[in-house]
């Protein structure tokens, strides 16, 4: 595993051994820094000042090309030890175009140790981004305060723009970016635009000018794209690579998803042939969305089941769940089984130390007081101890617990869900009218042939509640004729 | 309808014979369970007849009759039609030893009530009951389902009244008989005695209304006899005219022997002693067993 790389800032496990890679759903690696450089708001806008202060020699803009710069800086590694990170990548960067493109700065010095270094610049804007720098890089490592500090010489145009010409002959300018200062200035989570600021103030007692100038950046969890394929990730998403191969994490965690909707049993089939075809299914959809094949029809596909499916799939969740607390119910009887035989052979043991003991001290004794030979002692008290040796068997272990709970008394208290099988459907079938009489004229009939006048006709508020006088007419006259043919065929009540 | 329902199925019993037959054999079964260890003579001394049965019954159908007539507020006719079915019901399989009639009765008229969707509250109800109340609330709630079981939950009954009607709008159609309405109080009358006859346990409701209908006409000097055989029967009933006509004779026979008249009170004042002894001290909420 030491061979692990981040694929972005090049950095190995070899040079910061707390390297952590962490993987997202679309399975492209990434060291935890680079993860946290990639939901940076302002981020670009950060680049773009930065493009703006140094004229770069080569064409290069935003992070990409930054991190493509040159990597094993030694200066830098040498002074700062820790940069290994992607941060630290950025400030190799910019070193590497100070280096380049400002010969003024005069030089680096390490001083005790990789913590504390001091840097000459002799341009202002320099100053103020590699400030910029340092304090997010601080706040990234979680430096204490003291710990960075840069010591700033100021040129004619950091006087110009400080008012600070008198002082600024003097000599140096000592800025001190101390983490401290980035708690009171930097109010927490603020979401607002990236807006480059700066402050200086003058520490008079002092002599020293704390150079306060920021970037606001803001971590925010919403969104970044991934750097490989562009696919927007979410932050909460990433998780430790646990398999040296990302396409392997890439395929778990498609699956994990998958499967949390195909959740079906066997149970739910008929046959075995539909759940292997089912099982066909789901495997041709996570091979799909593992190698990017026909993605959207994919996904429609499975949002078509969800949709369809969505009875099932609760009901097997929460079998699901009921599933896994059976085990861990195992789980746990299986460990109270553990410690109770570890107890149990602790016993013992004292036990046989308990006789050993008490023999010894019998025969001590024995020595000590009794009239006999010595000799026949030692060898009674031999004797002794193979019969005991041979007598003791091997105790009967109680393999019950007392209150008398059983493995799977659990899952038997559960009643399986009994399967319906569906019946035939239904078919309507016309209901046929038993007159045993005279045929009864059709609701039609009942207005054409007169009877209704016979009758009285419906209210205004009968109609509107959809009574007709013809309704009422038919049921009298069918009530009147049927039946009139009537002879008993009763049947016999059964019996009570 | 009528034809398809539990009443042609099992509460329409083929004649009177069929009727008799059932009363006979649970007055027997009574008196076999209680009298085991009796002599001949003294089960005819301890127990009801089932003569006698008939007769505590049909007085207390008139009592029925009278309860009904005077509830407040006014029943409807398919109320009273309802419990009458349900009392002749339930003494077709119940001997009157077993269970009081006087208790039956009014619950008979309760679940009617409430089968007919007539709506009254149990206090609204036993307002019209004379005597303890609460006692008569206890005694037809604890019945109620009694009652219903005994019935076998057959709790659609089909009364002659809309029967009648309809044969009185079809008269009015289709012939020539002038202003039917007027058979209309003889008819409804004869509906309502029809119902202290075994009549609506052994015919259809629309042969009552009929058999009303045809004898009222006669009572006015009408015929009806065209209509009934040309007009309602016509060709495709020709061969079920016998039974009909002999089953509307029957019919207007037994509304025309109707005893309206509450037998000899000596008689009847005899027979409830004999009852109050001989009856099933378990259903007696008034008895220490």
């Amino acid at each position: 595993m030491d061979d692990q790389v981040c694929p972005r800032c090049k950095t190995t496990k070899y040079r910061n051994p707390a390297l952590k890679l962490m993987v997202n759903v679309c399975g492209h690696a990434l060291c935890d820094s680079c993860v946290d450089l990639l939901f940076l708001k302002g981020e670009e806008y950060f680049f773009e000042v930065l493009c703006k202060l140094f004229p770069m020699p080569r064409t290069c803009s935003g992070i990409e090309r930054l991190a493509d710069w040159p990597a094993g800086s030694r200066h830098m590694t040498h002074c700062a030890g820790r940069c290994t990170s992607s941060m630290g990548a950025l400030i190799k960067g910019i070193w590497d175009v100070a280096t380049t493109c400002y010969r003024e700065v005069k030089g680096v010095t390490g001083v005790k140790g990789y913590r504390k270094w001091t840097l000459w610049f002799t341009s202002y804007k320099l100053c103020c981004t590699f400030g910029l720098l340092v304090r997010e890089w601080t706040n990234l490592h979680k430096l204490h305060a003291g710990e960075v500090e840069v010591l700033v010489r100021p040129g004619r145009e950091l006087a110009d723009l400080c008012g600070l010409r008198a002082r600024a002959d003097e000599g140096e300018v000592r800025c001190v970016w101390s983490s401290t200062i980035m708690k009171r200035e930097i109010p927490e989570k603020t979401h607002q635009p990236a807006v480059p600021s700066g402050t200086i103030s003058l520490c008079k007692n002092r002599g020293l000018i704390y150079l306060e100038c920021y970037l606001k950046f803001i971590l925010f969890p919403g969104s970044g794209a991934c750097p490989e394929c562009r696919i927007p990730l979410r932050r909460n998403n990433f998780r430790v690579q646990l398999f040296e191969d990302s396409m392997v994490e890439k395929e778990v965690d498609i699956r994990k998803r998958v499967l949390r909707d195909f959740n079906k049993k066997e149970d739910d089939f008929r046959t075995l042939r539909e759940f292997n075809d089912y099982l066909e299914e789901v495997e041709t959809i996570i091979f799909n969305l593992v190698h990017s094949i026909d993605v959207v029809a994919t996904n429609k596909k499975i949002e078509q089941y969800k949709k369809d499916n969505r009875e099932i799939i609760l009901k097997n969740k929460t079998k699901l769940g009921r599933e896994e607390m059976e085990l861990d119910d195992l789980l746990e009887e299986e460990k109270f089984q553990e410690k109770k035989r570890k107890q149990e052979n602790i016993n013992e043991e004292l036990e046989v130390k308990k006789i050993k003991m008490r023999k010894k001290e019998e025969l001590i004794d024995e020595l000590m007081f009794s009239n006999a030979d010595a000799k026949n002692i030692l060898e009674n008290f031999v004797q002794q101890v193979e019969a005991v040796k041979e007598e003791k068997k091997p105790v009967v272990k109680v393999s019950q617990f007392s209150s008398g709970i059983k493995f799977n008394s659990q899952s038997q208290n559960f009643m399986p869900v009994a399967k319906v099988e569906e019946g035939e459907p239904f078919v309507y079938e016309e209901t046929e009218l038993e007159v045993d009489g005279p045929l009864p004229p059709s609701l039609d009939a009942v207005e054409s042939r007169g009877f209704t006048g016979n009758i009285r006709a419906e209210s205004e508020q009968e109609r509107a509640g959809g009574f007709r006088s013809n309704i009422a007419c038919l049921r009298v006259l069918q009530e009147a004729l049927m039946g009139l043919y009537h002879v008993s065929h009763r049947t016999e009540l059964p019996a009570s | 309808m009528f034809p398809a329902s539990t009443q042609s199925k099992y509460w329409t019993f083929s004649d009177e014979s069929d009727l008799n037959r059932f009363r006979q054999e649970t007055n027997m079964n009574f008196i076999m369970k209680h009298g085991t260890n009796m002599t001949e003579e003294q089960r005819d001394a301890t127990f009801l007849s089932a003569v006698e049965e008939r007769l505590l019954l049909r007085q207390h159908e008139l009592q029925l009759r009278d309860f009904c007539k005077h509830f407040s507020p006014a029943m409807p006719r398919s109320v009273i039609g309802t419990t009458f079915h349900y009392f002749k019901r339930f003494y077709a399989h119940n001997s009157v030893m077993d269970y009081h009639p006087k208790e039956i009765l009014v619950t008979c008229a309760y679940l009617a009530c409430k089968v007919e969707e007539f709506n009254v509250s149990i206090s609204q109800f036993v307002a019209n009951i004379k005597g303890d109340r609460e006692k008569a609330t206890d005694i037809i709630l604890n019945n109620e389902l009694l009652l219903m079981q005994q019935l076998n939950y057959h709790l659609t009954v089909h009364n002659p009244f809309r029967p009648m009607e309809g044969l009185l709008i079809d008269i009015k159609t289709r012939s020539s008989l002038r202003d039917p309405e007027r058979l209309r109080p003889c008819v409804e009358d004869l509906l309502e005695r029809s119902f202290l006859t075994d009549a609506c346990v052994l015919y259809a409701p629309s042969q009552i209304a009929l058999a009303a209908i045809l004898h009222s006409a006669s009572k006015v000097q009408e015929n009806l006899d065209s209509y009934v055989t040309e007009t309602l029967f016509g060709q495709h009933g020709a061969d079920k005219l016998a039974s009909l006509i002999e089953c509307v004779r029957k019919i207007r026979t037994m509304m025309r022997n109707v005893e309206t008249v509450t037998p000899p009170r000596d008689t009847m004042r005899q027979l409830e002693k004999k009852l109050e002894k001989c009856r099933n001290q378990e259903n007696n909420p008034a008895s220490q067993v």
